[in-house]
């Protein structure tokens, strides 16, 4: 995996930073031998706690979707790994976070109160395993520059409403196949993302009115000019510049912030993981 | 930026429908309602100078006094123009909420056609008195509980110099309903502007900062 480099950061939207509210996103990116797990969360804005959900999520993601591909030997390429088995081995391993962040609860918060969302990304060999419970957002770039979605985010009655990992989803399984959704993506690629839904509306065709009957489409499909020239051109040098993963991530924190006035007026919080791959030389 | 750069897409921004459900009774004569039809205006220029909320938030004028009109269906604000108010006659406050209901119902059955998302309604009444004797208060009541519950939309009743509180109480639940300091309707819809949004995802005023510059939760809470 040394060929490839992440940025990742969660700042807070111009409307929590007017209130004075803290970030209630998180994102982690965990490295482990031959394959890499990427978090974002979202955590509720109606939820009081969920600034705490959204941090403990992504921990108990990467303890249980790690243990899994080990106990799987995934990262050791011996077995081929089905979407069928990915669906209902993700859903059970969703699961065991949910119970996790229930047992944080019993320390004095409502179980409710720490709602959130989750995106996992399990980068492993020439393969990402995706899973995820409600909206953001997820892409990737092929080796012939041409950008998808790789996840549909579930979207409730009105804006801003979804279903989060304290969601009363885990009865039945019509249910679990209703919100959680995973796939794999299995194509040489030179760079993916995921975000939330703070960062949709700068980097993503959402929806699009139809200019005849003016009626909007939904997209979904990562914005080509968002991406096209940091994953080309700035992100590689800055990784020849040898930056280290502090200093990238402090880049990426600024670009987020204020990179372009969409990003800069953005109300709600924002976060992205940005994985490119950058082919080291020889030396 | 260390060269970072981006564009971004010209997404299709979810529409937001606010309903404004206005008391032009008789009582509102005079400097109550100057003082309004100014706020209206500094709203529609605040909203006109906000591109995204331009491009989200429709607006819809619902007015009650002897008669109930709906005098602005919803539209986005290059679409019309802010009218003028004037007051006159009795106070058919249940019939303008009813209105204001039927509103957003219509509206939610065109969006649920054309918009693959749409924000929650919000209703605001404004009033300086009390409904009307013989109006169905009880069935207004049952109505906004079962709405409530539902989250068919939110609801807040700004009460200015002169209204009743505690018969406002008997159909709107009371941590609803606030009370304007004087006739700042100008500082109202400044906020307001600011605030469809946090409104919108349900929040009551008292959980979106700045609100208690200008008006209070009222006098029963």
């Amino acid at each position: 995996m040394r060929d490839w480099n992440y940025l990742f950061a969660s700042v807070r939207g111009k409307g929590h930073i007017e209130e004075n509210i803290s970030c209630q996103d998180y994102c982690s990116v965990f490295p482990h031998t031959g394959y890499t797990i990427c978090v974002v969360s979202d955590g509720a804005g109606s939820c009081e706690n969920s600034h705490i959900g959204s941090e403990k999520v992504t921990q108990f993601a990467n303890i249980h979707f790690s243990g899994l591909v080990e106990e799987k030997k995934w990262n050791k390429g011996k077995k081929k790994i089905t979407l069928e088995e990915w669906q209902q081995v993700s859903q059970k391993t969703l699961k065991a976070v949910r119970d996790d962040l229930e047992k944080i609860s019993i320390q004095g918060y409502d179980f409710k109160s720490l709602s959130c969302t989750l995106i996992v990304v399990i980068q492993i060999k020439n393969k990402l395993l995706v899973t995820h419970i409600g909206d953001g957002r997820a892409g990737y770039c092929n080796s012939n520059d041409e950008w998808a979605a790789m996840l549909t985010p579930y979207k409730g009655r009105y804006s801003n409403e979804t279903v989060f990992i304290t969601s009363d989803i885990w009865e039945d399984e019509t249910s679990l196949n209703k919100y959680i959704k995973s796939v794999i993506v299995e194509e040489k690629i030179k760079a993916f993302c995921l975000l939330t839904d703070g960062c949709e509306n700068a980097s993503f065709e959402c929806y699009k009115l139809d200019e005849v009957t003016q009626i909007p489409e939904d997209i979904n499909k990562p914005f080509k000019d968002f991406f096209h020239e940091n994953v080309n051109l700035h992100i590689p040098n800055l990784i020849k510049s040898q930056k280290s993963q502090e200093e990238l991530n402090q880049i990426w924190e600024s670009f987020l912030t204020d990179g372009n006035d969409t990003l800069k007026n953005e109300s709600d919080d924002k976060t992205m993981i940005l994985a490119v791959k950058v082919p080291q030389l020889e030396s | 930026m260390h060269g970072l750069t981006a564009q971004s897409p010209n997404n299709f921004q979810k529409p937001c429908l606010c309903i404004l459900a206005l008391d032009v009774s008789g009582s509102m004569a005079g400097a109550p309602i100057i003082e309004l039809n100014m706020a209206l205006e500094g709203f529609y220029q605040s909203i006109n100078n906000d591109d995204e909320a331009a491009e989200k938030l429709e607006i819809c004028l619902i007015t009650f006094g002897s008669e109930v009109k709906c005098i602005q269906e919803p539209a986005k604000v290059d679409n019309f123009k802010m009218p003028s108010l004037e007051a006159d006659g009795t106070t058919k406050l249940v019939d303008g909420i009813r209105l204001a209901i039927k509103q957003v119902e219509l509206r939610k059955e065109y969006y649920k056609k054309y918009s693959p998302q749409y924000s929650r309604p919000m209703i605001i009444v404004i009033t300086d008195g009390e409904p009307d004797t013989g109006q169905d208060i009880f069935g207004l009541s049952e109505e906004l509980k079962t709405d409530m519950i539902s989250k068919k939309y939110t609801l807040h009743v700004i009460g200015t110099t002169g209204c009743n509180y505690a018969k406002i109480a008997q159909f709107c639940p009371k941590e609803l309903i606030y009370q304007l300091d004087g006739l700042n309707y100008s500082r109202f819809f400044k906020w307001l502007s600011k605030s469809t949004d946090e409104i919108s995802s349900g929040k009551n005023f008292i959980d979106i900062s700045g609100y208690n510059d200008f008006m209070h939760q009222s006098p029963i809470n």
